[in-house]
């Protein structure tokens, strides 16, 4: 009995001790504080956040909401609270929404550092393109060998037998991008030549080739695609031997496979989505200075040339482009994007979502 | 009014409120009724077959986990093993494990197999993983509320049933003597091995990543529900609302038969407080059973420390440490282990100092309620239970509301992510501390009370004096599940000052794969905090004498 009860002191003693782990460290000025929400695969370091609070005297504290959506949501969730200043991965294809939901203040970026592509859906003052990558279909050269199957030139072409239960796509409801792709098979199918269909009837002719739908990107990619890194990983399953991903993501694949990947992007002209990716000041912030010095910093050219490697994407200032190492920029394609204006997604996106939930169930 | 009743009301409202917010907003949202919405369910590809899929998951998860478990609470409960508390210890730990390392311990486990049998998984495969890491998870909730009546059932019973026309056979007396003695704990193990299941969330995600499930759902919806965007909001709040109905009503119902089932078990009186066990050595039959069983338990575990060490390089995988390295240096996360691990053992005593007293009110009013009204000790009892059913959306969205309407400064303070962590242990500490209060002899307190001591001296003096062996088993239960607990403190805006080691693995694991070395990193922190658990069980089973518990 006496043992138990020391141990309960001793519980005691080290429950006092041990929640001086927690606690707010108010010791930092506020105003040189911007606490930031961005997606969780936001991949600038602690230490290069480090480095530029040592240069500016600026403290960076980011909370992850989880993708592009959670971060929009979580914008509009605190709109004018001042809790968070600013926003990192809203991308267009949520961007129409996040300025008709009037949830930023405007930033003095110099907008002339940009490439075309990067102002190529909004060139204003409230949201600021810090990297950019076209979401296309990925598949394996294993698989797609040039003789037994041939290589896809349309989006119909995975309709057929040999695609049956072979392409991994993601819910366009909760994954970054699946929407994008989802966007883009709207526009290709509204200007392809067959005027009879649109992207209902390929979606639906989809389901009932047996296209894998997974909620996230990493479980259809990891999981499913035969062609990526999670033929090495836990859980692998490699049932797809075609993915929804990033037209570079075969380059990210070969940057760290030592030059060797048998993944390849797909070069269908208008069936892929530019996703541009925007860092923006939010309302109900008053820490404008501390935010424009924050954003100077993300578009320098210091920091955003390496942005191919930082967050696997391509940077957004003109000139800059992915490194070449390894095969990286090689296997790496840009394609003819789809054309869709950004108001359009926001006007039509939610009724393209219910009809595409009626089609695939 | 009382402190008891202080505590018990804001118990109600900690619970109540976030719901009542939660669901306000979702209401004034939505456009279709909950019915209208449910009748579409399979119309609609975000919830099709997910409420069949739901039941039949939580339905064969729990007959699949009665098939493993009970047998071997009969092993752990009518036979005296070589290191029994270690052993016990092991079968018990799955459960505070959390449930997203279960996911890649079974990954992994599932990977192990196929290299081993060459024969590459399919989906229908990851069904039946599913089926047996519910199995894997839940075990010790049969165990627990099976084992400690078998071990204090006097074997003299069994002999005298022996004797009689209908307890000849081995079978006739396990349907004549054993079942009708052990259904009650074995129905109301059952019934929260259904909960758990229903509500499953990161091993359905990750396991059976092409099936939903309501929880996973719900989950999906998350981002808009809620939304003052009706554009955006409207159909996910529809499916919000729908989803936690079905849940919660299913949930309550199999809480309200839990409860109703525990109260009749304390109805016999075959126990006696000696130890009715009898030694067996590992070296027979039934030692090589506890044995295959020790490797079920033990092998996901082992899989996810192997993965730590496994790094893939030049396109195969090779032994390496970089994931230790990274995991501790903080290479590919915002904190390193070593500042999350601190994090996570600061809020795991918190939620000890505040989840103890409250639940120890708690268990004292169900235990006196019990006495004198027992309808409104099984209506607490649900209300106790209630935030295990309740989804972690809902929760998240309800505290989110909450916090915006009062000040939203305070969501950034540094106790939000204990009210997950109070709200998911109170119930175990009183899942501990009641059927302990039930045990205890009523006499030495009238004794007491007769000699002029006052309530606060037969408190500390006899009833925490006698109570102290269930107190620290339930004090090492909340350590274990605070620290790691992951849906609530993923669900709630997660800063960074405040990063859980679990919260550091999801992060890891929400990052692209490409790294090499971020998966191992992943694996590498899940095994400091299942070491740590592990020890922890270990060392405290001690403390938890043969027949105690009874329920947890």
């Amino acid at each position: 009995m006496y043992k138990n009860k020391v141990f309960l002191m001793c519980l005691i003693v080290m429950c006092s001790v041990f929640t001086g782990c927690l606690g707010n460290d108010d010791s930092s000025d506020n105003d040189m504080k911007l606490n930031i929400v961005s997606y969780d695969a936001f991949g600038v370091s602690q230490e290069l956040l480090d480095q530029f609070s040592n240069e500016t005297g600026i403290i960076v504290e980011i909370t992850r909401a989880g993708d592009a959506g959670g971060v929009l949501s979580t914008a509009i969730q605190t709109k004018g609270t001042g809790l968070f200043d600013m926003s990192i991965g809203i991308d267009n294809s949520y961007l129409g929404t996040a300025l008709s939901a009037d949830i930023f203040q405007p930033l003095d970026t110099e907008r002339s550092i940009f490439s075309s592509r990067a102002l190529s859906s909004y060139d204003g003052d409230l949201a600021i393109p810090f990297d950019v990558g076209s979401v296309c279909i990925n598949y394996d050269s294993n698989y797609v060998d040039g003789e037994n199957v041939t290589i896809p030139t349309s989006l119909w072409d995975f309709t057929e037998s040999e695609w049956d239960g072979k392409l991994a796509v993601q819910n366009p409801r909760t994954s970054s991008p699946g929407r994008a792709f989802f966007i883009a098979t709207v526009d290709y199918f509204s200007k392809d030549d067959d005027n009879q269909t649109n992207y209902e009837d390929w979606w639906k002719s989809m389901r009932s080739n047996n296209v894998i739908i997974t909620d996230g990107w990493t479980t259809s990619y990891e999981s499913h695609y035969s062609g990526g890194y999670g033929q090495w990983g836990d859980g692998f399953i490699g049932d797809a031997h075609a993915v929804v991903s990033y037209c570079h993501s075969p380059g990210v694949e070969a940057y760290y496979g030592d030059n060797w990947t048998t993944s390849v992007a797909l070069d269908v002209n208008g069936a892929s989505f530019s996703q541009i990716e925007y860092v923006s000041f939010l309302s109900g912030s008053d820490k404008s200075k501390s935010a424009n010095t924050f954003v100077d910093w993300l578009v320098s050219s210091e920091i955003n040339s390496q942005m191919s490697t930082i967050n696997w994407m391509y940077p957004a200032i003109e000139g800059g482009d992915i490194i070449e190492d390894s095969g990286y920029r090689w296997h790496s394609l840009v394609p003819i994007d789809c054309d869709i204006d950004i108001s359009e997604i926001d006007n039509k996106i939610s009724m393209w979502l219910d009809e595409w939930d009626s089609a695939m169930a | 009014m009382k402190i008891r009743h202080i505590i018990i009301l804001s118990w109600i409202i900690l619970v109540i409120a976030p719901l009542a917010l939660a669901w306000n907003q979702l209401d004034s949202i939505a456009e279709r009724s909950i019915y209208e919405t449910i009748a579409d369910f399979n119309n609609k590809f975000q919830t099709k077959d997910s409420i069949s899929f739901t039941f039949i998951v939580a339905f064969l998860s729990t007959i699949f986990t009665l098939i493993i478990g009970l047998p071997l609470a009969w092993n752990l409960g009518r036979y005296n093993w070589p290191y029994h508390n270690i052993l016990r210890s092991i079968f018990t730990v799955p459960f505070v494990m959390p449930s997203i390392l279960v996911a890649m311990g079974f990954l992994a486990l599932l990977d192990w197999i196929s290299f081993l049998t060459d024969y590459n998984h399919s989906t229908e495969v990851r069904f039946y993983f599913l089926l047996l890491a519910h199995a894997w998870f839940n075990l010790a909730l049969v165990i627990r509320f099976c084992e400690p009546l078998l071990s204090t059932i006097d074997s003299s019973y069994e002999e005298a049933c022996r004797l009689l026309p209908s307890g000849k056979t081995q079978i006739s007396r396990f349907r004549n003597f054993w079942l009708p003695l052990m259904w009650p704990n074995i129905a109301a193990s059952s019934a929260l091995v259904f909960v758990f299941s229903f509500t499953s969330f990161a091993l359905v995600k990750f396991i059976t990543p092409t099936q939903r499930n309501l929880e996973v759902v719900m989950a999906n919806q998350s981002e808009w529900a809620g939304l003052s965007v009706p554009s955006l909001s409207r159909t996910p709040s529809e499916i919000v609302m729908a989803s936690s109905t079905i849940q919660l009503v299913t949930i309550i119902f199999a809480l309200i038969i839990s409860s109703w089932l525990q109260s009749r078990s304390s109805g016999h009186h075959l126990s006696t407080l000696n130890d009715a066990r009898k030694s067996v050595s590992f070296k027979s039959l039934r030692g090589l059973y506890i044995i295959l069983m020790l490797i079920f338990i033990i092998s996901p575990m082992l899989s996810l420390i192997s993965s730590s060490f496994m790094i893939r390089e030049n396109n195969m995988m090779t032994f390496s440490l970089d994931g230790w390295e990274s995991a501790f240096g903080g290479s590919r996360s915002p904190t390193n282990a070593y500042q999350s691990l601190k994090t996570s053992i600061g809020y795991a005593l918190m939620t000890i100092f505040l989840s103890l007293p409250i639940g120890f009110l708690l268990a004292d009013t169900i235990f006196n309620l019990e006495k004198t009204n027992p309808k409104s000790a099984t209506i607490l009892d649900v209300l106790v239970m209630l935030p295990l059913a309740l989804s972690a959306v809902m929760v998240g969205l309800g505290v989110l509301l909450g916090l915006m309407r009062t000040d939203p400064e305070i969501a950034r303070s540094w106790w939000i992510p204990l009210y997950g962590h109070l709200m998911l242990t109170t119930p175990f500490v009183v899942r501990v501390l009641l059927p302990a209060m039930r045990n205890l002899n009523p006499r030495l307190e009238e004794a007491a009370s007769l000699l002029g001591a006052n309530y606060l001296k037969r408190l500390i003096f006899i009833r925490i004096s006698l109570l102290t062996p269930s107190i620290i088993v339930a004090s090492s239960l909340v350590f274990a599940i605070s620290l790691g607990e992951f849906g609530a403190s993923w669900v709630v805006l997660r800063f960074t000052e405040y990063t859980t080691l679990p919260v550091m693995i999801g992060d890891l694991l929400s990052r692209p794969g490409y790294d090499p070395i971020l998966r191992p990193a992943a694996n590498a922190a899940g095994t400091i905090l299942l070491l740590i658990t592990l020890v922890l069980f270990i060392s405290v089973e001690r403390f938890r004498p043969v027949g105690s518990g009874g329920e947890f």
